[in-house]
């Protein structure tokens, strides 16, 4: 035991002393989690521009503009009697999309028939799409409610008339877990999750590049004993370290930030655990990778995106390939973000985690023995 | 013509050059593997690309023979798949934390009598958004069979009534929309992320691959042998030492490109040729930038660490999936300073317009101006090692 808090005083010691470690663990970490959360604190993308192209020129033309401009999605920004004029702007960016009405939608809604308006939207961002699209649904179904007593009034039928006391239902929409539907409310949770596994990696894998280049590791035993202190004094130093920087990234940001926060703080504390653990693990057992202190960067920056993927968060898992989904299970934070979403923004508890809990148990076990097994031999063969 | 820059200065430190990189497995493994990786995630991540039949439920509060119509309706769009009805809301949000639906129709106890007495009545749509992509799919799929729900109470009286399909659907929505998605007609996932993020990721390996093949030779204390083999001029330097690797970018560009558009057939409405020497000018752009921010201070750990935040800042202002002029205006305007974002311009002006130089060649400009870094950064390298010789 006294061992064991040898080893781990010496890693603060080391730790504290080294400058570009302190710099990813302090700066690195409050600077990536204030950064990330200001790009996204607009939050919800709205008001995307879009023009009309009205061939109409009617009265009713005009009512469903305004209806579509009203929604908080979209701004119309130019109205035109140009198809090309609306093609022209979106080739320059001007607008997002364009809604075509056609010259004869009043005089085929007198006859009773139904007119078709048209929808070019660009999907360079599916964000600037979806926008589009559901202004003008959300608002041809308000005006076509509107219209229904003139519609069977056209019938020309008196015994049809009552059709039009029909009331159309009332349909409800209801986003679960983001009420405000922002995307930094989306994306911001996991990747606070992701930026504690990412400069946990960056902090291990400094020391550890660091202890390799310049040889300072203590070899004095090859015992599996030893290596198994080494290993769990390394461990609890950084999951030490880590548990106020994931007070910082899970509890202070989202209170500053007003991010999704319907979590149990003891339920976020217990998924924590496996998960600080697995994550220092995991990095010891890469540590032959590590031959100097700056490499490691490499591979750690370089997965930042790959890592959102495959926590299924922005894509579903489901939709991924066999080999994809492998990795999933074998990085820490696929399932830990997963498990967080679900405990802190989906209002769960223990008991809709249970998979995740189990996969970060198992990594833990796993990475566990075979962080010791190759400090061992490392340090076998330094000797 | 100055021969000495060819013969001694440069090629020496490109010979130089290619010896490290070939001294090391690791080093060729982050110029060339990790890339060729990034190429095969992003193509390969999405599967088919498409998010369809997402598993949805039906909350059948009123279990009549309207609700069980309006389950069949929801069944037949090809976004969503009703693969459960249960009874209530509590087990739909079981089903929902535990991933097995993305979202539920609520249908209220007393609908079917409710529509029949002409009561006012709702139905709820609950699709799930802290997983915004699928969850937009999903209202996207509810949307589609949502103006036939809605108007379902006049339907049934006009069927009654021995009214026409056509003519009910004329009444129930006069005004009815088609949608076309512009250059991606079927929302795929591969066309719309795979290009741009492949880049995303080849930019973080290239800023760190430049910044740490000069950081070593300081850090080892090399750069006095580099400046030997460059005949002392730090244009050699800098020059000699990039070349092998924009030569291995450029290939690895090249690759990725024929792959992509020859290959995998990705649209692409310009040459390929184009596309590739933007590509190229980007590769220089990056490794311009990487040397600037390098030569700004030219410590190792501490430089690499903030050019990996750089790049990682790369995926968010290329303005992919969140548009940069939905952020701060100081975001946006910061976004201009990444070579990333008018990469990203301008090949989606390539890949789906002809015609496309008239539009991007602002960006294509900015792009270039970027190689004026490289100048700086000699200067201030050399600027920089001539006060340290002198403070020795």
């Amino acid at each position: 035991m006294n061992e064991i808090i040898k080893i781990i005083s010496n890693e603060f010691r080391a730790i504290g002393t080294n400058i570009p470690i302190l710099i990813v663990l302090i700066l690195g970490n409050v600077g990536y989690g204030f950064l990330y959360n200001l790009l996204y604190n607009t939050n919800v993308y709205k008001e995307a521009p879009i023009a009309i192209v009205d061939m109409s020129q009617s009265d009713l033309s005009r009512h469903f503009v305004d209806y579509i401009d009203a929604t908080q999605q979209v701004k119309v920004v130019s109205k035109t009697m140009n198809f090309d004029e609306a093609k022209r702007m979106l080739i320059e960016r001007e607008i997002v999309g364009f809604l075509y009405i056609p010259s004869e939608l009043k005089e085929e809604i007198m006859k009773g028939n139904q007119a078709q308006c048209v929808v070019y939207g660009s999907t360079l961002s599916f964000l600037d799409y979806l926008n589009i699209y559901e202004a003008v649904n959300f608002a041809s179904l308000d005006i076509n409610s509107e219209l229904l007593p003139e519609m069977v009034e056209s019938l020309n039928m008196i015994d049809v008339l009552f059709l039009a006391n029909d009331k159309a239902v009332d349909i409800v929409n209801e986003p679960l877990y983001n009420s405000s539907e922002g995307y930094g409310t989306y994306l911001i949770p996991p990747v606070m999750v992701i930026i504690i596994f990412q400069t946990l990696m960056i902090t291990v894998a400094m020391r550890c590049g660091e202890e390799k280049s310049t040889r300072l590791r203590d070899n004095k035993t090859t015992s599996w004993g030893y290596s198994i202190k080494i290993v769990l004094g390394k461990a609890f130093t950084n999951v030490m370290i880590y548990s106020v920087f994931s007070v910082f990234f899970l509890g202070l940001l989202p209170l500053i930030f007003d991010l999704p926060h319907l979590g149990n703080s003891l339920d976020i504390i217990i998924m924590m655990i496996p998960y600080l653990f697995a994550s220092v693990f995991f990095c010891l057992s890469l540590s032959p990778l590590y031959t100097d202190g700056d490499m490691p960067l490499f591979f750690i920056v370089f997965m930042s995106v790959p890592l959102v993927f495959l926590t299924g968060i922005s894509y579903p898992l489901e939709l991924m390939p066999w080999h994809w989904k492998i990795f999933h299970y074998l990085i820490p934070t696929a399932p830990a973000t997963l498990a967080f979403v679900k405990l802190d923004c989906m209002g769960g508890d223990l008991s809709n985690v249970v998979p995740e809990m189990i996969t970060l148990w198992g990594q833990c076990a796993v990475y566990f023995i075979l962080s010791t097994i190759i400090f061992h031999f490392s340090s076998t063969k330094n000797k | 013509m100055n021969y000495e820059f060819m013969k001694g200065g440069f090629f020496a430190v490109v010979k130089r050059e290619c010896l490290v990189l070939t001294s090391r497995p690791l080093y060729l493994f982050t110029a060339l593997v990790f890339p060729l990786f990034a190429l095969f995630f992003m193509t390969t991540i999405f599967g088919d690309g498409m998010i369809d039949s997402i598993p949805v439920a039906i909350v059948d509060e009123d279990d009549s023979r309207m609700s069980r119509n309006i389950t069949r309706l929801c069944s037949a769009v090809p976004e969503i798949r009703v693969t459960q009805v249960v009874a209530n809301t509590a087990e739909a949000r079981d089903a929902l934390l535990s991933k097995e639906i993305y979202g539920y129709l609520i249908i209220p106890n007393e609908f079917e009598s409710d529509v029949n007495a002409n009561k006012n009545t709702s139905l709820t749509l609950c699709y799930h958004y802290a997983f915004l992509s699928v969850g937009s799919e999903v209202l996207q799929g509810f949307l589609n069979v949502l103006r036939i729900i809605a108007v379902n109470p006049l339907q049934e009286t006009a069927n009654f009534l021995g009214i026409d399909e056509k003519t009910v659907e004329s009444i129930a929505s006069p005004i009815s929309i088609s949608a076309h998605p512009l250059y991606n007609p079927s929302l795929n996932y591969t066309s719309y992320l795979s290009f741009p993020y492949f880049w995303v990721l080849f930019q973080i390996l290239i800023l760190l691959n430049i910044a740490y093949s000069f950081g070593i030779e300081y850090k080892n204390g090399k750069i006095r042998d580099c400046l030997i083999a460059g005949n002392r001029k730090f244009t050699n330097v800098v020059l000699g030492k990039m070349f092998p690797y924009v030569i291995i970018f450029s290939s690895v560009a090249i690759f990725a490109n024929v792959l992509m558009f020859n290959v995998l057939e990705f649209d692409l409405s310009s040459s390929i040729f184009a596309i590739i020497a933007v590509c190229v000018l980007f590769i220089l752009a990056t490794c311009s930038i990487a040397i600037f921010l390098f030569s700004i201070y030219p410590n190792l750990p501490i430089i690499i660490s903030f050019i990996s935040m750089f790049g990682s800042l790369g995926a968010t202002f290329a303005g992919v999936t969140f548009p940069v002029n939905a952020m701060y205006p100081f975001f946006e305007k910061l976004s201009y300073f990444f070579p990333i974002r008018h990469f990203v311009v301008m090949t989606d002006y390539l890949r789906f317009e002809s015609h496309a130089f008239i539009y991007y060649w602002e960006h294509l400009i900015v792009l270039m101006s970027f190689n004026i870094l490289i100048i700086l950064a000699t200067v201030i390298l050399k600027h920089k090692y001539k006060a340290a010789s002198y403070g020795h």
